[in-house]
């Protein structure tokens, strides 16, 4: 008989179904998602892949100001999206544009805050997606209020909150764990641990025996998954999404898993970790994996392969067009958006910008004559 | 044949959240070369890494703007490419320096020619005489454009609102400033016959700002003894068998250095100039100045206070080795406490050296070389060096300069019975 902290405690070893070679695990022999389910997974992992790759090169064109990216990590950012349903919210961080995609935002729209606009680019409640969020936790105390809202109002919504091993160290992370667990908040803490914090090593962010063995501190059942399986997340957060679902509250699940690349385009990796390190992970590669199981049983053709890496590349079209194209930005949009009657301050400044603009297109005229 | 309303440039965008230049490390096609969308043209290298850049155009290359190893600031022509169309070739009215082509931030170049004239005639300003009024200006830019230009914003006629400085102000100054024999700061001085000019790279610029922060904050001493190292040659090659090399001087040096700061941990600090503290280290991480690829580094031997001497040695060739090739972990590199250098080995016997900012103090070793001295009476040849220690007098004074710089010399004189003591 299990006691309740028994029962809080994660996996000795993280969930794997999968191996890295994409043979079935003994769990993965009693267990695996369906095929069908998979093949999705995969289509959204490849369409992924090429999204990093397209975002990555439009960063060093100028295009986008910044762009941290999920290479290696594209098995966490499809399942998060794929376990929810259409009423369900989902909470990303800066380098989750790709589960964001994943849910069905436009790509071009996705990327607007790291191109640099003031606003976030897309409608958070169109698909039911906050705004990426640039400072660290901040978003799991709101992903919190907006799962207690739902549970208070007698909605099914669950709230996928993702957060990356580092924000686990802010006392966001606490505050937000502990008042999901006392509300019963239907809210899956989702961490992506990728190793490093920028260039702070796991072992210098927490000594703890895993990050999921957080959760029994708060009175919240973790888990622990190898986050480069997609078989083992969609088995995991689907499971989590629905215990929510059925009121037994928050649920924490931590992710292992690797960032392939640097930070963002202003970070250099070879500072703080090893060419041999990196190697090591690009080893287990999530697309890798699943491909290679997928195939082996059957299930994956080339003329499915094909459709989907052309999907990909029709979205990698997409947004390098969409980036592409030069926005005049109006200045008036400045002053537009905050205040339902602008104050009288506001009112002289655009007055200020109007005037500008004005001898400035009066000097053009001049020019021209 | 293509025109030049074909032509699209490429200007050098901010690879890295802020900076400014980027230098051309090589590249990776060569006018005349045919380019796909998205494929790396040139590897660069930013103040912050060495980035491929690919190029948002395909087509033929007309023009690199920049030779290997040039710098080119950020909003300035990196590549210019034509597009390859047979016949119908897509209107492309715009050229580089217009709205099209404004990849990357902020990409008006001060020095360019404004569009404007001067509305009326507006007198260039004089001389004023000194005005102690703060300037009215409401955006940054127009203080960036004013001060770009060398124009002082009190000089300019303002015509905003309440007196406001407007952009088009500043730039009316600027037209009628332009014929005066203004040298344009912002224009790069074309090297004179009779010399050349290399600009600072990434790595120079950020060693030069560290060695002159050293010297403008810090009040130095330098103090410097001749040693006979005679002893200590005979004992390195007494260590010496047939299969083990045994220790290098320098780990009998950094041996006996670190013995001294654990006397006088003073010199193995920081100061908090906020705070008024000296900070001093529970550990000493002794840095190791190394000559590398690309100029001088000083990573440092982590937790040298915890190590033998055989351990030094091997800590040493390791870290030097790595340090040469570039190959230091960003911890080593910046978690020295106290600096060794060892410019013995380029040949010289003496340097007034520049603390390694933030540390405290430096000991430098000249090499080794045969001179006359006198031993109980008579001459005779012995193993000299020259070793120089150069400290911050903030935190302490030559007392104890003295008196760590006698405690490694006289090891080095007496080794068998310093050996004793540690």
């Amino acid at each position: 008989m299990k006691s309740d902290v028994d029962r809080m405690l994660p996996s000795l070893e993280p969930v794997m179904l999968l191996d890295p070679d994409g043979r079935p695990t003994a769990a993965g022999k009693a267990s695996l998602p369906a095929g069908e389910e998979l093949l999705r997974g995969l289509a959204g992992m490849v369409a992924a892949r090429r999204f990093n790759e397209q975002a990555y090169v439009l960063v060093r064109q100028g295009r986008l100001a910044v762009y941290p990216s999920s290479h290696g990590q594209e098995a966490c950012q499809v399942a998060a999206a794929q376990v929810l349903a259409d009423d369900d919210w989902l909470f990303p961080t800066y380098r989750d544009t790709a589960a964001v995609v994943a849910r069905g935002v436009d790509p071009v729209e996705a990327l607007g805050l790291l191109k640099g606009d003031w606003h976030s680019g897309y409608d958070p409640y169109e698909r039911r997606v906050a705004p990426l969020t640039t400072p660290l936790a901040t978003q799991l105390p709101h992903a919190v209020g907006v799962a207690h809202a739902a549970r208070l109002r007698g909605e099914s919504t669950v709230v996928m909150a993702i957060c990356g091993d580092g924000a686990t160290s802010e006392g966001d992370f606490h505050e937000a764990l502990n008042f999901a667990a006392v509300f019963r908040a239907p809210v899956v803490f989702f961490i992506q641990n990728n190793q490093y914090a920028i260039s702070v090593p796991l072992a210098r962010q927490s000594i703890a025996p895993s990050l999921a063995h957080k959760g029994v501190g708060y009175g919240i059942p973790g888990e622990q998954v190898d986050g480069n399986d997609l078989a083992a997340l969609l088995t995991v957060l689907s499971g989590a999404v629905e215990r929510a679902r059925a009121g037994q509250g928050p649920q924490l699940v931590e992710a292992r898993t690797y960032r392939i690349q640097a930070h963002t385009n202003a970070d250099d990796a070879t500072r703080y970790r090893t060419d041999d390190e990196v190697t090591e992970w690009v080893a287990k590669d999530p697309l890798v994996r699943l491909e290679t199981y997928l195939r082996a049983e059957g299930i994956l053709d080339d003329a499915r392969a094909a459709a989907f890496a052309e999907a990909a590349e029709e979205i990698a079209r997409r947004t390098r067009d969409g980036l592409n194209r030069d926005v005049e930005p109006n200045p008036d949009d400045l002053f537009r958006f905050v205040y339902s009657r602008p104050t009288s301050q506001l009112v002289d400044q655009l007055a200020v910008v109007h005037d500008e603009m004005s001898r400035d297109a009066l000097s053009r005229e001049e020019d021209r004559r | 044949m293509t025109s030049a309303a074909t032509q699209q440039t490429f200007l050098l965008p901010d690879l890295g959240e802020g900076l400014t230049e980027a230098e051309v490390v090589q590249w990776l096609v060569a006018e005349g070369d045919l380019v796909a969308a998205d494929q790396p043209v040139a590897e660069v290298e930013t103040a912050k890494s060495v980035v491929e850049v690919p190029s948002p155009y395909s087509g033929r290359v007309l023009t690199l703007h920049a030779a290997e190893g040039e710098t080119v600031e950020v909003g300035k022509p990196l590549i210019t490419i034509v597009a390859e169309s047979a016949g119908a070739a897509e209107p492309e009215p715009e050229q580089a320096g217009s709205g099209n082509v404004l990849i990357g931030y902020g990409t008006s170049a001060p020095g360019e020619p404004g569009r404007r004239r001067p509305r009326g005639a507006q007198p260039a300003p004089a001389a004023a005489a000194p005005d102690n009024r703060p300037v009215k200006v409401i955006s940054p830019i127009v203080r960036r454009l004013a001060q770009e230009a060398g124009l002082d914003l009190r000089a300019i006629r303002p015509t905003g609102t309440g007196g406001v400085v407007t952009r088009s102000d500043v730039q009316t100054a600027l037209e009628s400033a332009r014929p005066a024999p203004v040298p344009a700061p912002a224009a790069a001085p074309a090297a004179a016959p009779g010399e050349r000019r290399i600009p600072l790279n990434g790595f120079r610029k950020a060693a030069s700002a560290v060695l002159s922060r050293s010297r403008a904050e810090i009040p130095e001493a330098t103090v410097w003894v001749d040693v006979d190292a005679t002893a200590l040659w005979d004992l390195r090659e007494a260590a010496r068998t047939a299969t083990d090399p045994g220790p290098g001087l320098l780990a009998y040096l950094a041996r006996f250095v670190v013995a001294g700061l654990k006397a006088y941990p003073v010199l193995n600090s920081q100061l908090d100039v906020e705070r008024d503290e000296i900070v001093v280290p529970d550990v000493v991480n002794l840095g190791i100045a190394v000559q590398g690829e690309h100029g001088l580094v000083v990573p440092a031997v982590l937790g040298a206070d915890s190590m033998t001497t055989a351990g030094l040695d091997a800590a040493i060739r390791d870290l030097t080795a790595r340090a040469r090739v570039g190959k230091a972990t960003a911890e080593e590199l910046a978690a020295g406490t106290f600096t060794l250098n060892n410019y013995g080995s380029l040949g010289v016997d003496g340097s007034a050296a520049i603390i390694n900012h933030p540390q405290v103090a430096m000991i430098g070793f000249g090499r080794i070389i045969d001179r006359p001295w006198v031993v109980d009476g008579q001459i005779v040849a012995r193993k000299i060096t020259q070793m120089s220690f150069v400290f911050d007098h903030r935190v302490c004074d030559g007392g104890t300069a003295a008196g760590f710089m006698r405690s490694v010399a006289d090891a080095i004189e007496n080794p068998a019975s310093a050996i004793v003591r540690l």
